[in-house]
C-alpha cells in the first residue's frame, strides 16, 4: 500500500465514522503521526507543515492536489541561489532570494517590501518556476 | 530524500492515542465528514504549532532510541 493509499484509507474511515464521537481527531492523527515518522529526517518545521496537511486531508478540508503540493514542495532540498522565487512555508510572503550568506543563511526581499529578512534556507519553499 | 519507514516501524499505537488525545479540542466531536461530505479542524494557535514541532522533535528521538534498541537486541539474538 502506498502513503498516498494509506491517507485515502484513513480518510474513508473518517467518513465512515465508526465511532460515536470524535473519528476526526482518531483518524487525522494517525496519519499526522505516520506523517513525523516517515519524514524525520526534514527539519522540525517542514515535517510538522506535511503532518498538518496529512491531517487536513483526512479531517476534509484540504484536497488531495493541494495536500500532494505541499508535500512536494515541502521535501524538496533546499539549494538556493540568488534570483530564486521562494514563499514562507505556509505561503504568507512571497519574494525573491537577494544573496547567500557564508553563515549559510539567506537573505531574501519580500515582493512589496523594502526591507530583507534573513532566514534559514529550510524555512523557504520555491516558488513559481523561475 | 529517504522516507524512514525504519522509524516508521516502532511508532506504536500508544504513541497515536497519546497524540489523538492532545488534539481532540481541534474536532467537532460530531461526525461531520460523513454526514455533510465537509469536514471540520480548527487552525492550531501559534503556541500549539510551537508544541506540534516539539512534538516532532521528540517523537524522532523516540523512535531513533527504539531503532537503537531493537538493533542492539537483533543484534545479540543468534
Amino acid at each position: 500500500m502506498s502513503l498516498l493509499e494509506t491517507l485515502d484509507y484513513l480518510k474513508q474511515q473518517h467518513r465512515r465514522a465508526p465511532f460515536l464521537f470524535f473519528n476526526g481527531n482518531t483518524f487525522a492523527t494517525i496519519g499526522r503521526e505516520l506523517a513525523l515518522a516517515i519524514y524525520s529526517d526534514l527539519p522540525p518545521a517542514r515535517k510538522r507543515e506535511i503532518s498538518s496537511s496529512f491531517a487536513h486531508y483526512i479531517a476534509g478540508v484540504l484536497d488531495r492536489e493541494a495536500m500532494a503540493g505541499i508535500v512536494d514542495s515541502l521535501s524538496e532540498a533546499a539549494d538556493w541561489k540568488t534570483g530564486d522565487r521562494v514563499k514562507t512555508l505556509r505561503g504568507s510572503l512571497r519574494g525573491v532570494i537577494v544573496r547567500l550568506r557564508k553563515d549559510g543563511r539567506v537573505v531574501w526581499k519580500p515582493d512589496g517590501a523594502e526591507n530583507e529578512l534573513t532566514a534559514l534556507p529550510e524555512s523557504l519553499c520555491r516558488h513559481g518556476s523561475e | 530524500m529517504k522516507l524512514r519507514l525504519d522509524l516508521l516501524e516502532h511508532l506504536t499505537a500508544e504513541d497515536i492515542r497519546q497524540a489523538a488525545a492532545e488534539s481532540v479540542h481541534r474536532f467537532k466531536p460530531e461526525p461531520l465528514l460523513s454526514k455533510t461530505g465537509v469536514g471540520s479542524l480548527s487552525s492550531a494557535s501559534t503556541e500549539e504549532r510551537a508544541k506540534e514541532v516539539e512534538h516532532s522533535m521528540d517523537l524522532t528521538q523516540k523512535l531513533i532510541r527504539r531503532a537503537r534498541k531493537a538493533g542492539k537486541l537483533k543484534e545479540r539474538s543468534p
